[in-house]
């Protein structure tokens, strides 16, 4: 009922979108009274039949970034699943089954082969899963056709002709109807926002907690299911099914061109897109006759290249649909983030000094958790923190980290240093588990978690930033921050509600500290390279951690910033939370630190006080050589700036 | 329902005939001789992959729809007579297009009665319609035996069903000797339906079916099936299920040294493009007809099949053929029971058909309980010196039957069938089809190793290269072997041309704009060469053809051989091209790293334009060198596409030696299968390359081999 509160409220742009919605749904109901005969009605429900399918689409294309090349796999699925129930009986006992459990199971069949086939297909990306869907497609087809005996092979099934298309009509109207709602539902839960998430930057949202691996598939699952609902119903209408025509490549690529169309990962988009192909069909169908797929190729080149963000993109310029179609593949060598030429950030007011953080990152967890998580698995002051224990890391031939032992006990702020290609940001990857190990092990509070997905780690309490920031570039810094909650507190329940109104406390109070107040409407991506870094600070902090792994924090970053962040950064340790600090300025994390640990080539060098560490010869000559001796001086200097020339 | 409503006042004015008349009443508007109009309705295909089968329906329901309202005065209802008028509309080709229009002739046109679309597949659909409504549909050309066993009391066929079109044909092989049968058929409906009726036949004549093979539609190379049966060495080969499979067949016969003492395939040989395609090769290949002009049969109504086809040609300048005789038969059969009948109400006509006997210019026509006509055989044709002429059943025959032919009758049984005996075969096969694949590939590795680009529409441009092929060797008879460096030259400038028009804007955009525009391009150039040259398969001939024979079990196609040889020439020139040309360094160069070679003062997007002209040309002149082998269509593309991207993930972005490995692992998987997996290897090699594709893609994601730039399919 909130949600239906919700949809009534809003402002006067909305009003006559949600108008115009609620006419063309009354319209569609009265339609049958008002004297639409059989055929409008099936072609109706034919068109029903693509917007569900695009809407489908969409859910795994649009919204979590796998674009399926092979989606009509699950709607002919459903149609022969459906098709050998009702046929088999009726062949051995004259019934044939009912229709209802038939396309029931049929859709379930889809669902879970969808489950099975993306939790393989779904570790590949971009393009790789695209074409793998495709040859899913093609294989299956393909099956279906060679499995005669269960098919019918390629000669298909019939089924007994029923034909009640007022019935159709309206069971897909509720269906399609239904289908749109819970998409539009969906996308503003904190489950469609980490779909959202996982298509901007996977690795990162799976640091953050998020199970992307699960949601994805379950999405991917989903979709299939209720695509091979509407297969079902199909071939209960068509009263025939054999493989070309269940199977068509046409049906994915009018789910891609009305999604398109209407506007990549938006709600509406799918809707409107498929609507909008199946009048612009009409139209070139009357007056192009064979030339009419020709002119579809040329319309899908023209979509994509004139119009990239649809229909709905045309008319919402800050809105949700993706700003770019798909993410750029990495070129070969790409500027890493946090190159000089970002590092500056235009004057921002200074902050307060120690801003008051009273609810921001300990005791307000458990408000913003709706209390449900507590301090049950919080440490209790004086227990053991994170501990890795002879971590070994290799790379082809290379050892990247050799038997490194670190510890930072709860509330601790260790600095992990060390010339460049020593191994710090390995060393981060492996306790962050994401990589695995090829040796040691990683404790927190005494449990093993070295076989633990990199989510979970998260939802124990650790979270980290990136050497490389990774933020989610097309969403809000807003977005960014509600998005970074802790998922390892939140439930089912939790999953499925919106934003609570604590969350968004916590993330203005944190965006206030972090001097990003102003600039919490803005697409992340349009940040400058230091604000980003802050960005990514406070999203590491949303999720009320205990330890923080900070990778290059001001690597990038406005030196007058530099200050700032070391405040906030000890206002923050003042009330708890641990952090691992992986720096290149030295005189930072003299600054900050009461132990330092320095690795060379993968191995301990030194572990100390920083004044312990800088007067280790070995040390010195790790940093500067046996020639560089004269660069002592810049090392003693606690306030100095050794930036290293790390890129 | 369709209750016919009584004539009011005609109008003085003239309209037209249209079919755009309000529904309901319906006055006759013409000369005022007619006390009303019975409407038909039909769903036919103007557009689509029926489309030419499509206007022949139509031509000939139009042929009965000029005769009743021209010569024969209108439909006889009682004392009354009536004009007769058809609302037609273009299904496209789709199932799901005609069964709305059907529904849309019911509700919205209120037809009387229905005549059925073009083919099994959309009679199906519009019949399940048809039955719900209550309305009949008397039809020609959807022989399908499906459909007649759902019980259905509106639906009427006058054509012969399916399962007897072998029939006359193999019952006259039968009485002259022949004892031994293999059977290929497409796994479709109608093909399947024929199929089986044939072992039937078959065996009623006493003659031993040795083996059935089945194989997916659109099916390119029928080779491996071809070698399993020539090691049977039967005295007859049935098979088929669609025109192009006729080609097909007896290409690959020919270049296998397969020579059974006749071969009967479905659909083709009654039809004059066959001749015109295959020449002297199609020599004796027998195939059934519903109907043809010499055909022996006369009726009241039309005369003689001959009369018929005199009549028909002087509507439509074109003699008919058997579609069209079909389509007026149907119309006809209609127009017969509702004179019988004195009424248009459903339930009355449906008892004259089930009554009707009647003669026609098209064979007796009375209906069975499915609805289907039992009393006209089916006919044989034989294809002798390059004329097409009726050698069964003997009332309609013209000439007499040849067989067996030349010297292949002897049947001394199956020589080398044993496993290992094929194996040589197999292995030729495999090496044969792997040479062809990996100069097939080659260009789309390339491509994708030097400018991240996945060239979607690579399949086309092969395509289109052997279009260019077979158009040189159709109108001045070049040699497709000769003409490979003219296509390669007019491929290259064709790549420059979309490199600088489309892909140019894509390569640095994420990779589904350039997937979706890629694949944008491919849909363009399918339908765009089926405008131009229709979806027929095409064949170059070559004058290296025929098949040197090792031993009794092993031929090495000539063509093919020569495939090789040159396959491997442009690998070696290519990889030595990338090796020691500054060009290829330069490709090398930028593969690795764009923004390198960009500091080092290369200019990549020359570069790229000289890749992807070169990649194309290589393309273009690689669908050339295999146009006497593959079936030229405008569809051949999307297959070598994903077969392309299986060989490429597997082998190593574009690494010459790893396409050539990859190609020839999968043309020995794909030969392998085909050959030694009976009944279902054919289709079994066609999932073959998508499984591997799948299955390289999910267990080793980093690629099996180096190349010019990593695989790494797990990374974004």
């Amino acid at each position: 009922m909130n949600a239906l509160r919700q949809w009534l409220a809003g402002g006067p742009g909305q009003v006559a979108t949600r108008a115009a919605a609620a006419v063309a749904l009354a319209w569609l109901v009265l339609l049958p009274s008002l004297g639409a005969g059989d055929s409008t009605l099936f072609t109706m429900t034919l068109m029903f039949t693509s917007v569900a399918v695009a809407i489908n689409w969409n859910l795994t294309g649009g919204f979590t970034g796998y674009v399926d090349f092979g989606h009509a796999v699950w709607f002919g699925l459903g149609a022969y699943v459906t098709a050998i129930l009702m046929s088999l009986q009726a062949n051995s006992l004259g019934i044939g089954w009912p229709p209802v459990p038939a396309i029931v199971i049929g859709a379930s069949a889809a669902g879970a082969l969808a489950a099975l086939i993306g939790r393989a297909t779904m570790r590949l990306k971009g393009p790789y899963f695209s074409i793998a869907m495709l040859g899913t497609f093609v294989a299956v087809r393909e099956i279906v056709r060679i499995w005669g005996g269960l098919t019918g092979g390629g000669v298909g099934l019939t089924l007994p002709p029923y034909l009640n298309r007022q019935l159709f009509y309206y069971v897909e109207l509720v269906l399609v109807v239904g289908l749109a709602a819970l998409v539009w539902w969906l996308r503003r839960t904190r489950f469609g926002a980490a779909l959202v998430a996982i298509r901007e930057d996977e690795l990162g949202a799976e640091m953050r907690g998020i199970a992307t691996t699960r949601l994805k598939v379950a999405t991917f699952s989903f979709a299939g299911a209720s695509t091979g609902l509407f297969g079902g119903l199909w071939a209960y209408q068509n009263t025939f099914v054999d493989p070309d025509i269940a199977f068509t490549e046409a049906r994915t690529l009018d789910a891609i061109m009305g999604t398109l169309l209407g506007g990549l990962g938006t709600v509406a988009g799918p809707v409107l897109g498929s609507v909008a192909l199946y009048w612009l069909r009409e139209v070139l169908w009357a007056n192009l006759l064979d030339y009419h797929l020709v002119a579809q190729g040329v319309l899908l080149i023209l979509v994509v290249l004139l119009v990239p963000r649809g229909i709905v993109g045309a008319f919402d310029r800050r809105g949700r649909s993706v700003r770019r179609l798909w993410r750029s593949p990495p070129s070969g060598a790409g500027t890493p983030a946090g190159s000089p030429t970002e590092a500056d950030l235009p004057d921002l007011p200074d902050g307060p000094d120690s801003p008051d953080l009273p609810d921001a990152t300990h005791s307000g967890q458990a408000a913003a958790a709706g209390g449900t998580r507590g301090d049950r698995d919080r440490p209790g002051p004086g227990r053991a923190g994170l501990e890795g224990a002879g971590i070994v890391k290799r790379f082809g031939g290379l050892t990247a980290v050799d038997g490194v032992d670190i510890e930072v006990a709860p509330g601790e702020m260790v600095g992990l240093i060390g010339p460049n290609g020593s191994g710090k940001t390995t060393l981060f990857d492996c306790l962050s588990r994401v990589v695995n190990a090829d040796g040691g092990a990683i404790r927190l509070d005494g449990a093993d978690i070295s076989g633990l997905a990199p989510h979970r780690v998260a939802r124990l309490g650790v979270s980290r930033t990136f050497q490389i920031i990774r933020v989610y570039r097309d969403l809000t810094v807003r977005e960014n921050m509600e998005l970074s909650i802790q998922w390892g507190g939140i439930g089912l329940r939790g999953l499925f509600r919106r934003t609570d109104s604590a969350t968004r406390a916590k993330a203005e109070q944190l965006m206030e500290l972090l001097m990003l107040d102003g600039l919490s409407d803005e697409p992340a991506g349009t940040l400058s390279g230091g604000q980003r870094r802050l960005l990514e600070i406070g999203m590491a902090l949303m999720s009320d951690p205990r330890l923080v792994l900070l990778d290059e924090a001001t690597s990038g970053v406005n030196p007058s910033l530099v200050e700032d962040i070391k405040d906030r950064l000890r206002v923050i340790n003042e009330q708890g939370v641990a952090f691992l600090l992986v720096e290149h300025n030295v005189g930072f994390v003299a600054d900050l630190c009461e132990r330092v640990v320095v690795l060379d080539a993968g191995s301990k060098l030194a572990e100390g006080t920083p004044r312990q560490v800088m007067d280790d010869p070995a040390v010195v000559e790790a940093y500067f050589g046996a020639a560089g001796r004269s660069g002592e001086a810049a090392a003693h200097d606690p306030g100095g700036r050794t930036e290293g020339c790390e890129t | 329902m369709a209750i016919l409503l009584l004539a009011c006042v005609p109008l003085a004015a003239a309209c037209s005939d249209g079919p755009d008349d309000p529904a309901g009443a319906r006055p006759e508007a013409g000369s005022g001789e007619f006390a009303g109009t019975v409407r038909l309705g039909a769903a036919l295909s103007e557009t689509g992959r029926y489309a030419v089968e499509g206007r022949d329906s139509r031509q000939g329901y139009d042929t009965w729809l000029t005769w009743v309202n021209e010569t024969y005065g209108g439909i006889r209802v009682g004392d009354q007579r009536y004009r007769a008028e058809i609302v037609y509309y273009d299904d496209e080709s789709d199932a799901d297009t005609a069964g709305n229009l059907t529904q849309r002739l019911i509700d919205d046109d209120r037809v009387d009665f229905l005549l059925g679309p073009y083919s099994s597949g959309l009679t199906t659909g519009t019949s399940a319609i048809a039955e719900a409504n209550d309305v009949l549909m008397v039809e020609g050309n959807g022989t399908s035996d499906t459909m007649f066993e759902r019980g259905f009391r509106n639906l009427f066929l006058v054509a012969t069903i399916a399962s007897d079109y072998t029939r006359s044909g193999i019952e006259a092989l039968a009485a002259r000797g022949a004892r031994t049968a293999v059977i290929a058929h497409e796994d479709t409906s109608f093909a399947t339906a024929v199929a089986r009726g044939a072992v039937r036949h078959l065996e009623a004549n006493g003659i031993e079916v040795l083996a059935v093979e089945t194989y997916p539609k659109d099916i390119q190379d029928t080779s491996a099936i071809m070698t399993k049966f020539r090691d049977l060495d039967p005295d007859l080969f049935v098979g088929g299920g669609h025109y192009n499979d006729a080609v097909l067949f007896v290409n690959s016969a020919e270049e296998l040294g397969f020579e059974p003492g006749g071969m009967l395939i479905t659909v083709g040989p009654s039809n004059p493009k066959l001749v015109e395609e295959l020449g002297d090769d199609v020599h004796g290949v027998l195939g059934p007809t519903q109907w043809e002009p010499s055909m022996a049969y006369r009726g009241p109504y039309f005369g003689s099949a001959a009369d018929y086809s005199g009549y028909y040609e002087s509507l439509w300048g074109e003699p008919p053929v058997y579609q069209a005789a079909s389509a007026t038969a149907a119309a006809l059969a209609l127009h017969l029971a509702i004179e019988a009948a004195g009424s248009t109400d459903t339930g009355a006509v449906r008892a004259a058909l089930r009554e009707l006997s009647a003669d026609t210019f098209y064979g007796p026509i009375s209906f069975d309980d499915r609805g289907v006509n039992v009393s006209k055989p089916m006919g044989m044709v034989q294809v002798l010196d390059g004329e097409i002429v009726v050698v069964a059943p003997d009332g309609a025959a013209t000439a007499t039957l040849q067989y067996p032919l030349g010297d292949g009758a002897a049947g001394q049984g199956g020589s080398g069938s044993s496993g290992l005996g094929r194996l040589p075969q197999a292995i030729v096969n495999g090496i044969a089809l792997g040479g062809m694949y990996a100069v097939l590939v080659l260009g789309f590795s390339v491509i994708w190793g030097v400018m991240g680009v996945i060239n979607f529409a690579h399949g086309e441009f092969v395509m289109v290269g052997a279009y260019l092929a077979w158009l040189a060797n159709d109108l001045w008879g070049v040699d497709p072997f000769l003409s490979v460096p003219a296509v390669f030259a007019v491929m290259t400038v064709l790549g420059y041309g979309v490199q600088r028009v489309l892909v140019d804007r894509v390569i640095d955009r994420p990779h589904l704009v350039s997937l979706l525009v890629m694949f944008g391009l491919a849909i363009i150039l399918q339908n765009a060469m089926k405008l131009v040259f229709s979806a027929d398969f095409r064949r170059a001939d070559t004058a290296l053809d025929g098949s040197w024979r090792v031993t009794d079990s092993l031929t090495v196609p000539v063509t093919r051989f020569w495939i090789l040889v040159i396959a491997l020439g442009v690998l070696a020139g290519l990889s030595l091209m990338l090796s020691r040309t500054r060009l290829g360094k330069g490709i090398r160069a930028a593969a690795q790293n764009r923004e390198a070679a960009r500091i080092v003062g290369i200019d990549v997007s020359k570069v790229y334009l000289a890749t992807f002209a070169l990649c194309i040309g290589i393309t273009g002149a690689a669908g050339a060198l295999v146009s006497p082998v593959l079936a030229v269509q405008p569809f051949q593309g999307p297959p070598l596409t994903l077969k392309a991207f299986a060989i490429t993930a597997m082998a190593g972005l574009g690494s010459v030696r790893g396409a050539l490995g990859g190609a020839m692992v999968l043309g020995l998987i794909e030969a392998g299968l085909a050959v030694y997996v009976e009944g279902v290897g054919t289709s079994l090699a066609v999932v073959a390359s998508f499984v591997i594709l799948v299955a390289a893609l999910v267990l080793r994601p980093q690629g099996l081999f180096g190349g010019l730039r990593p695989v790494d399919a797990t990374a974004a």
